[in-house]
Parts: structure tokens; C-alpha cells; sequence
């Protein structure tokens, strides 16, 4: 059994043949026919977000580079040629640790954001409402999910923000801890101002207030919230009330004073005051961050925030990879005995059969009927069954990874120790 | 000897604070707590031994009020970390109190026997006051430790302690905290230290010295101080900025109080 991937991402392909390689979740059934209509292929999962698409197959035997790409790039919308140009491909162990790296983040856009870890788990769902998953994929998928688990305890890939907008929130725990039951005023409804109000969101702040010189638009991100929106005059009127204030106009001129904060911070008793001020040109006056119980940051603090974040990160990349390194190799070990499975399964199936067959006559010509009398000879026999594969079971799962000559006495004499019992 | 003990694992418990606070790693982290658990645990039982051998609880020496006070500030450390969950909400509390106890190692109990100092208001005014110092020290570190982050906050320096160190909020109700539970502790401390005045001794000179009257003066304007504080605080409010200075200001009243008994009544 081999592990295969073909994928493109952010890295080797521009967003137009990402787009085209996409997979939605209504094409998910018709792409994994395809892909079983190559009898090579035993086992598939198919991966696809917005950064990325890639193509998980498991082939009993070996397969070249080659290969795979014929097997993915036939029905693919791009061709071959382009999926040549814009793909990587990986087999075996390789496959293996890229499955992993993926699921940690450690091949995001983003390092380590974690969203892919459920984007992974989500593809095994699918893959398994398809039929595409058998005992291959489902251990590596225990494995893939496992080994992200302890990437993400053991290091620290998903801690510190690396985004503006995640620093900010992220600065103002800092000041705040919970944000539980503080309110932030947020100046603008541009794109910033609703990726702030998200993180405000998820890190459970109070209450959201939102100001914008367009008052419809500023209603549309308050609602989204659950928060509300005021007319762009009266914002300073409600200053006093917030703890947290966001700002992102395209105003060319500063539209919060020193004045207004001063007057502000007089009104909630010099209570702590938190200002972000992601705009360019800025939004708010140099000043306020020189009155006591203040703190006024910047973009260039944001990315200075961010910037040393995703250094701190980037080392904790490394111990990832090492942890992950360690344990594929482990699994590769434990897969080996994958192989055995089916030979086990037979081997018991024909004893099975042969017992019940024996009973079967023997029952038949003792005249036995009844059931009590019956069940207790099943149990005696498949005891006996058991006992006697419990030796070779196990030796199978043993030596099946060893690539030694034997000869068929010493294959049968390992299977079932003799040479011990001599 | 439990003491020496104790004295070497708060040392040890500090070693590994410090290493972590550069490192920052969990195991580390759990190797100060375990030291900082055997530090108490050893403090407490040197605590409890003596009392059991003397048959009661002597405070007469300056050695045994410390002695209290690293175990009440290590048992603060403790609780601290590991109520808020973060590892350096103590961080001045634990060089404090391995501080407290090296010097405790050094001093020699004076050989004082005063029916002045047995009796039951001065068991219940010593501890009161020891525990009440401790959280008055404890809301004194809360404000350092509020001053030192706000200057990393406003001075945007995003090092090791803008990383290590609680949000203003957190050190701010741990002051809050600190600074009631050390006034109630003191009230009853001081409350009962005027029961034992009340009482008639053989032997007062103690009491009739004029270090004990200098003594008594601070200690009455030490818990006025924190009396004003936290009056302010409730009638006219006081924002976390102006709670961390109170408290700073405070304990240097109370370390008033202490310099003035270690230099006109132990000595």
C-alpha cells in the first residue's frame, strides 16, 4: 500500500487554477467516481479550501509521479499540462508527513491558523460518505488528527496573533484580560473594521457600537454583531462608554481629538482607554496616547506585534517538523502490519468455515438438536479455533514487514514457534 | 531544620521562575509550583513543630513573625498562579518571600520569657498583623508589577514581560483583592493588640518602653493609611492607575512600622 498526493496551494498556483481546481462539496461524489474509475486506486481522500487543492490516493502497488498526475489530471478542468506546471507530488513517506504538516498548518498561508484542522477532518468525512475510506486512510487519518493534536500542545505554532486585526484584539486582553462585559466602539465599516469586530466577537466582547459616515453601512456591521450603529457626528458622545475604540476611516485628517478623549476619560473617572488606530493616514490625534490611562497604538505597532509573532512561530515550525518527523516514522511501521489484515481475516474465515462444517456433520450424525447441546460445542470448537490461531496471528503481524528468505518449513516453524515447543 | 528546608526550596522554587521567565516553558513551570508547594510545606511544619515543642504559639522574636510572614506570602504566590492560571501574577511574591526567610535564617531568637508575651491577644494580634503585612505586600508587588506593565504598554515594548507578565486588569483586581482582605486583617490585628495593652503585667517594662510606644504610634498610622485608602477608594472611586500607587504608598507606611519595631524593641 502507497500513500500519493497531488495538490497545488497558495505557493505553486495562482488563484485562477486554484479556482478551477476547486472541488465543491456537490462535485465531491462525481470526482471520487472518477478517481475510482482507475482500478489502481483503493483508497482516496479529496482536500479543498480556498488555499488549496489536493488529491489523496492510496494504490496497492507503487506508483510513479507520473502516474498519479495521469490518474488526478485526466478529468481534471485544467489539464495536464498546467496541473504539471502548478502541482506538487508526493508519495509514500513524503505523502505521509505532508498530510500532517497540512493538518498542523505548518504548509498554511497563515502558519499554523487552525482552521485547516477541521478543513482536514471534514474532507475524511466526506471521503467516507463516498466509500472512499477503508483501513489505510482510517488509521492515517487517526494518525493525521493525533499527531496535529500534540503539534498544537506541545508547540507553540498557533499561539501569538500574526494578523493586524488579531493583534489588536489580542493587545487589548492585554489591558482588559476578558473582554467579557467591555464595549468597543468601532470608527469605519471598511474591511479592517469587520475583521476587528470578528475577532472582538469571537474573543466575546460586550457590546459592539459601530460609526461610520455612511450610517446604512455601519447599521449592516452593527446587525451582524448584535450591536448598534450611531451617526458619525455623535460618536464622541458616547466615548465615555467604551473601553475599546477601533479605527479604520478614510478620512485624510484625524476625526478623534485629544480633546475629545480628555473630555471622555474626565467622564469615566481615568478608567483604562484602549485605541487602535489602523488607518493610514491616521485616524487619531498623537496626543491621546500621551494621556494617562491611554494607550494608543498604530499600524506600525500592530506589525511590529505581528512581525515578531510570526518569528516565534517560524522556531516553533521547526520543533513541529522534528515532532512530526518522529512520529511518521512510527506510523510507517505500524501500517506495515496493515497488510497482514486481509491474510488474517482469510486465514480465520477458512477455519470458521471448516468448524462449522464439522459441527454441522457432526451434530448431524450424533442426532443432536438441542440448542443448549449445540452452543456448547460452538464454544468448545471456536475456542479451540481460537487457541490455535492465537500463535500464527501474531507471528504474522510480526514478520510480515520481514523481507528475510525462509524456507517453507522455517516460514511454518516461525508461524507457529516450534522451535520452541522442541 | 524543616526551615532550612524551606528556606532552600523557595530558593530553588525561584531559580526556576527566573529560568522560565526566559524560557516560558510548562515543565518549568511545574518545577517552581512543586518547589514552591515543599517551601510552604516545610515552612508550615517548622511552624507547627515549634508550636507543638513550646506547647504555645511565640511570636516574641522577630525570626518567628518571619518565619509567618514568607509562609503567608509563598501560600499567596501559590494561590495566585494558580487561580488566575498565570504563572507570573506572583512574580515579585516568591523573591519576596525567599527573601524574608534567608533573613530569618540569619537571626537568633533573643532569650525573652515576659508574661507580656504569652498571652492569648498578642496570639491572635501577631498573626493578624503578619497576614495583613503579607497582603499589604502582596497588593505593594501588584502595584510595581501595574507600573511596570503599563510602561512596557506605553512604551510599546513587546518583550518578555509585555508577554510574561498579567494584563492591567488581572494585577488590578489582585490589588483590589490584596488590599481589602490586608485592611480587614489589620483591623483585628490592631483590635486586638489594644486587649492586650488593657492588660495589667508583672513585668511591663516592655510594654513601658519607648521603642513599644513608637511602635504602636506606626502601626496605628499604617492602618490608618490603608484606612484612608480604601475610604477614598469606596466615597470617590480610584481608578487602577491611582489604586497601584495607593497600595505602593501604603506598604512603605507599613515597612515603617516593621524597621521601627526591628530597630526599638527586638534589638
Amino acid at each position: 500500500m502507497q500513500l500519493s498526493v497531488l495538490g497545488l496551494n497558495h505557493n505553486t498556483a495562482p488563484v485562477e487554477v486554484r479556482e478551477k481546481m476547486a472541488v465543491s462539496a456537490d462535485e465531491l461524489p462525481q470526482m471520487y467516481k472518477q478517481i475510482f474509475s482507475d482500478p489502481r486506486v483503493h483508497e482516496a481522500v479529496i482536500l479543498s479550501t480556498c488555499n488549496r487543492v489536493e488529491y489523496y490516493i492510496v494504490t496497492v502497488e507503487p506508483c510513479e509521479e507520473d502516474e498519479i498526475l495521469y490518474m488526478i489530471g485526466i478529468g481534471c478542468q485544467v489539464g495536464v499540462s498546467l496541473l504539471r506546471k502548478h502541482s506538487y507530488i508526493h508519495c509514500g513517506t513524503d505523502a505521509v508527513t505532508h498530510m500532517v504538516r497540512v493538518a498542523s498548518g505548518l504548509d498554511s498561508l497563515v502558519l499554523g491558523e487552525p482552521q485547516i484542522f477541521g478543513q482536514v477532518k471534514e474532507a475524511f468525512r466526506n471521503a467516507k460518505r463516498n466509500g472512499a475510506v477503508r483501513a489505510y486512510l482510517n488509521r492515517m487519518e487517526q494518525f493525521a488528527l493525533k499527531t496535529t493534536k500534540k503539534v498544537r500542545t506541545d508547540t507553540g505554532i498557533s499561539e501569538n496573533a500574526v494578523s493586524i486585526s488579531y493583534a489588536a484584539v489580542d493587545l487589548a486582553k492585554k489591558i482588559f484580560g476578558s473582554l467579557d462585559g467591555h464595549r468597543a466602539l468601532i470608527i469605519g465599516a471598511g474591511e479592517m473594521c469587520e475583521l476587528a469586530a470578528e475577532h472582538l466577537d469571537g474573543a466575546g466582547i460586550g457590546h459592539i457600537t459601530v460609526t461610520n459616515r455612511t450610517l446604512s453601512k455601519a447599521e449592516d456591521l452593527a446587525l451582524r454583531f448584535l450591536g448598534d450603529a450611531v451617526p458619525f457626528d455623535k460618536f464622541q458622545d458616547i466615548l465615555s462608554d467604551v473601553d475599546i475604540v477601533i479605527s479604520s476611516t478614510g478620512a485624510p485628517t484625524a476625526v478623534v481629538s485629544t480633546e475629545m478623549v480628555k473630555n471622555a476619560m474626565k467622564k469615566r473617572k481615568r478608567a483604562s482607554m484602549f485605541f487602535i488606530d489602523i488607518a493610514v493616514p491616521r485616524d487619531i490625534e498623537q496626543g491621546v496616547g500621551d494621556l494617562e490611562n491611554v494607550y494608543l497604538y498604530d499600524i506600525d505597532d500592530l506589525k511590529q506585534v505581528v512581525e515578531a509573532n510570526r518569528k516565534e512561530r517560524e522556531n516553533e515550525a521547526v520543533k513541529a517538523r522534528e515532532l512530526i518527523s518522529g512520529a511518521v516514522v512510527r506510523f510507517e511501521r505500524s501500517i506495515e502490519t496493515l497488510t497482514a489484515d486481509p491474510l488474517i481475516v482469510g486465514i480465520r474465515n477458512k477455519a470458521k468455515n471448516a468448524t462449522g462444517e464439522e459441527l454441522t456433520r457432526f451434530c448431524r450424525k450424533q442426532k443432536i438438536e438441542d440448542p443448549e447441546q449445540i452452543a456448547q460445542l460452538t464454544y468448545m470448537l471456536d475456542s479451540a479455533m481460537n487457541k490455535m490461531l492465537h500463535m500464527p496471528t501474531k507471528n504474522i503481524k510480526s514478520y510480515i514487514a520481514d523481507d528475510r528468505k525462509y524456507t517453507m518449513a522455517e516460514a511454518i516453524s516461525l508461524l507457529f514457534n516450534l522451535k520452541e515447543n522442541r | 531544620m524543616a526551615y532550612d528546608h524551606a528556606v532552600m526550596f523557595y530558593i530553588i522554587s525561584l531559580m526556576f521562575l527566573l529560568v522560565n521567565f526566559y524560557f516560558n516553558k510548562p515543565f518549568l513551570q511545574l518545577f517552581t509550583y512543586i518547589f514552591a508547594a515543599l517551601a510552604i510545606a516545610s515552612n508550615a511544619l517548622q511552624i507547627f513543630w515549634d508550636w507543638q515543642h513550646a506547647g504555645i504559639m511565640h511570636f516574641y522574636a522577630l525570626e518567628d513573625v518571619l518565619m509567618l510572614l514568607s509562609l503567608s506570602i509563598g501560600i499567596f504566590y501559590l494561590i495566585l498562579s494558580l487561580r488566575y492560571r498565570k504563572p507570573y501574577v506572583g512574580f515579585f511574591l516568591l523573591p519576596i518571600a525567599t527573601c524574608v526567610g534567608i533573613v530569618s535564617l540569619f537571626l537568633t531568637p533573643p532569650p525573652i520569657q515576659s508574661s507580656v508575651l504569652e498571652n492569648r491577644w498578642l496570639y491572635m494580634h501577631i498573626p493578624f498583623a503578619v497576614i495583613g503585612t503579607a497582603f499589604f505586600l502582596t497588593a505593594f508587588a501588584a502595584g510595581i508589577m501595574y507600573f511596570v506593565m503599563e510602561k512596557q504598554l506605553k512604551e510599546k515594548k513587546f518583550g518578555r514581560i509585555f508577554d510574561r507578565f498579567p494584563p492591567l486588569a488581572v494585577i488590578d483586581r489582585v490589588n483590589n483583592g490584596a488590599l481589602y482582605l490586608g485592611f480587614a486583617f489589620y483591623t483585628v490585628a490592631i483590635f486586638a493588640s489594644s486587649g492586650w495593652a488593657r492588660f495589667k503585667f508583672d513585668d511591663s517594662e516592655i510594654l513601658d518602653s519607648a521603642g513599644f510606644k513608637i511602635k504602636v504610634v506606626l502601626s496605628f498610622a499604617a492602618w490608618l493609611v490603608f484606612g484612608a485608602i480604601i475610604l477614598i477608594k469606596g466615597k470617590f472611586g480610584m481608578n487602577a492607575r491611582q489604586t497601584a500607587l495607593a497600595s505602593v504608598i501604603g506598604f512603605l507606611s507599613v515597612l515603617a512600622t516593621y524597621i521601627g519595631v526591628v530597630v526599638f524593641i527586638v534589638r
